[in-house]
């Protein structure tokens, strides 16, 4: 029963969100009264920065006013684009966060958020006005927040811009998921446990936004390289401001370190999915626990898992590049 | 995609197009509040009925109501799902589901449907709101009562090009798909991004153009947006007729516990 849940909450995001899955946004309503003027009062400021950044670019230059009303449409209609889900037979589509983020900077795409949200919520029904805030905070404050540092920590490590685009891409999608489920746990969980909603909400999202966000990162990397093949003086890593980017960067890397310390000493009382899922079905059913049929104790293990690993990483490398590369038959001629 | 999301409905001429859109802000703001404090689903339900009854009468086809509805009933049902099986101590109903029993408790049921309720009701103002309110006028009623002026005119900016580039990403996919270009989850994936940058490229083309067109008319920095109109006190009057009586059917709910 008390894993129940897990499994009931895949079949109901699998069931419920049928083609075109529109599961970005919290719908209107859901959230409470005192959850939804925090959500706004977390992304105000964020906006307001965004604003600050637009009039200030502005003075510099007229020509951004235009442009940056451009991106946040193209942004918007590609955040409407249909992408086939293949895993699940769906559609989807991407955030377009991280994409924008990587153009713009994060916090003029939160401004930009905020009105593509608004105008989805007013003209789609999707998305709502009183959980407004908490859409924002999650696609336009924590999506392009971790696109755009992931972006820039991958660049810094010198990954290639393609590689790059496709970290930014799939994790802003996550993180922005992951967001989202966090909001509606803390506002739903009435006696139960956050943690549990939380899991739940985020297991629900699973079937859908795993792939989704794979799919996103290669939208996001492909967009990009055609935009640097076409128009290779285009300000990728956003010049503007240069060195505060680089600073947000830094802070952004802390935080991830500071987040995955966190974790590995969380996880050291955790007991593992052998014995705690596995297990426990094992017992309800009436069955005891039976040593491994090939066990690998020790280094021995460690060394397997390595090995394990090594493989999977090379066949992964290798047939990655039919993903880029162009077909040639034995005359030489693409196909 | 494109009936979906434009606001051409709101550009026929009826009682509701032509309220002032401050008052119907004012009125949608007082009843998404009051949707979310009623403590049972009867409020939301009403509000719900109330705008889709408004929406039918005014020729709304019932076809684009469900559409529009759709993505938040969606979420809703979700919700519903995992607070019935989460939610609570006393069970109402098992579920089985291969080798899992599943309890419907009691406690997390009334709580999915209130939730169902809410989301209900608040979308039905959303789309009430949508349906009958152009975008220019939202945002200049939305700079009336205080929105950034920088906001507004990047909303608007970001809402007047958000057709063209729509226009110009449904040729492009269309011609996608006529070469095959989503004959396969890899071309899918390749041809989404080719479509991705390809409209970001032509906005940014487009931006140029428009720019240097708005220079030769004069183009300063400001935004002319016109002056909104004085409000009609008969509408000032509905909407805070209104309001009161969405207030006094919450104080009701709140007292009876509905």
């Amino acid at each position: 029963m008390k894993y129940g849940f897990f499994l009931l909450a895949v079949l109901s995001g699998w069931a419920a969100f049928p083609p075109p899955a529109h599961a970005m946004h919290i719908a209107d309503g859901i959230l409470p009264m005192k959850w939804a003027a925090f959500w706004y009062l977390l992304a105000i400021p964020a906006v307001a920065m965004g604003l600050r950044t637009y009039r200030r670019e502005s003075e510099r230059s007229l020509r951004f006013r235009s442009l940056a009303g451009l991106v946040g449409a193209a942004v918007f209609v590609v955040s409407c684009m249909p992408i086939p889900i293949p895993f699940t037979g769906t559609c989807s589509h991407p955030t377009g966060t991280g994409l924008a983020a990587i153009l713009l900077g994060p916090w003029l795409t939160a401004a930009i958020s905020s009105i593509a949200l608004l105008l989805q919520a007013l003209f789609l029904a999707h998305g709502g006005l009183t959980t407004l805030g908490g859409n924002i905070v999650s696609m336009g404050i924590v999506g392009a927040c971790s696109g755009y540092g992931i972006f820039r920590a991958a660049r810094w490590a010198g990954l290639s811009l393609f590689a790059s685009a496709f970290l930014a891409g799939m994790l802003s999608d996550w993180a922005t998921y992951a967001t989202t489920s966090a909001e509606l746990a803390l506002a739903l969980h009435g006696d139960g446990s956050v943690l549990s909603l939380f899991l739940a909400v985020l297991a629900a999202f699973v079937p859908t936004q795993l792939p989704l966000g794979i799919m996103e990162g290669f939208v996001t990397a492909y967009a990009l390289r055609f935009l640097s093949e076409r128009w290779p003086e285009f300000p990728f890593a956003r010049e503007i401001r240069h060195e505060r980017a680089n600073v947000l960067s830094k802070v952004f890397l802390a935080l991830l370190v500071i987040a995955g310390l966190s974790i590995v000493a969380y996880a050291k009382g955790y007991v593992g999915v052998d014995d705690k899922v596995i297990g426990k079905f094992a017992a309800d059913a009436g069955k005891e626990p039976s040593p491994s049929l090939l066990s690998l104790e020790g280094d021995l293990g460690l060394f397997v898992f390595l090995i394990a690993g090594a493989v999977g990483g090379f066949a992964c490398g290798y047939f990655y590049r039919s993903l880029s590369s162009k077909k040639e038959d034995k005359a030489g001629k693409d196909v | 995609m494109f009936e979906l999301f434009s606001d051409i409905y709101a550009g026929r001429g009826n009682r509701f197009t032509r309220m002032d859109a401050r008052a119907k802000l004012f009125a949608a703001a007082i009843t998404l509040a009051a949707v979310i404090a009623a403590p049972g689903p009867a409020l939301p339900f009403v509000v719900w009925a109330l705008c889709v009854i408004a929406l039918l009468s005014i020729r709304i086809q019932t076809k684009m109501i469900a559409l529009r509805m759709a993505p938040a009933l969606s979420m809703a049902a979700v919700l519903l799902v995992l607070n019935m099986f989460m939610l609570g101590t006393t069970p109402v109903a098992h579920l089985g589901i291969g080798v899992w029993r599943l309890a419907v408790m009691k406690e997390g049921l009334n709580q999915g449907i209130q939730l169902g309720a809410r989301v209900m009701g608040a979308t039905g103002v959303l789309i009430f709101l949508g349906f009958t309110t152009p975008a220019h006028r939202l945002f200049q009623a939305l700079r009336w009562y205080g929105a950034p002026e920088s906001w507004v005119e990047l909303a608007l900016s970001v809402y007047r090009q958000i057709f063209t580039l729509i226009d110009a990403a449904s040729d492009m996919y269309a011609a996608q798909r006529v070469r095959l270009g989503y004959a396969d989850a890899r071309r899918a994936v390749v041809s989404a991004g080719v479509l991705a940058g390809s409209v970001l490229l032509r906005s940014m083309e487009q931006a140029a153009r428009t720019h240097e067109a708005m220079l030769a008319r004069g183009y300063a920095g400001n935004t002319v947006m016109g002056p909104l109109p004085q409000m009609a006190k008969a509408d000032a009057a509905v909407a805070i007729l209104w309001a009161a009586a969405v207030l006094s059917a919450l104080g009701v709910v709140l007292k009876m516990g509905l």
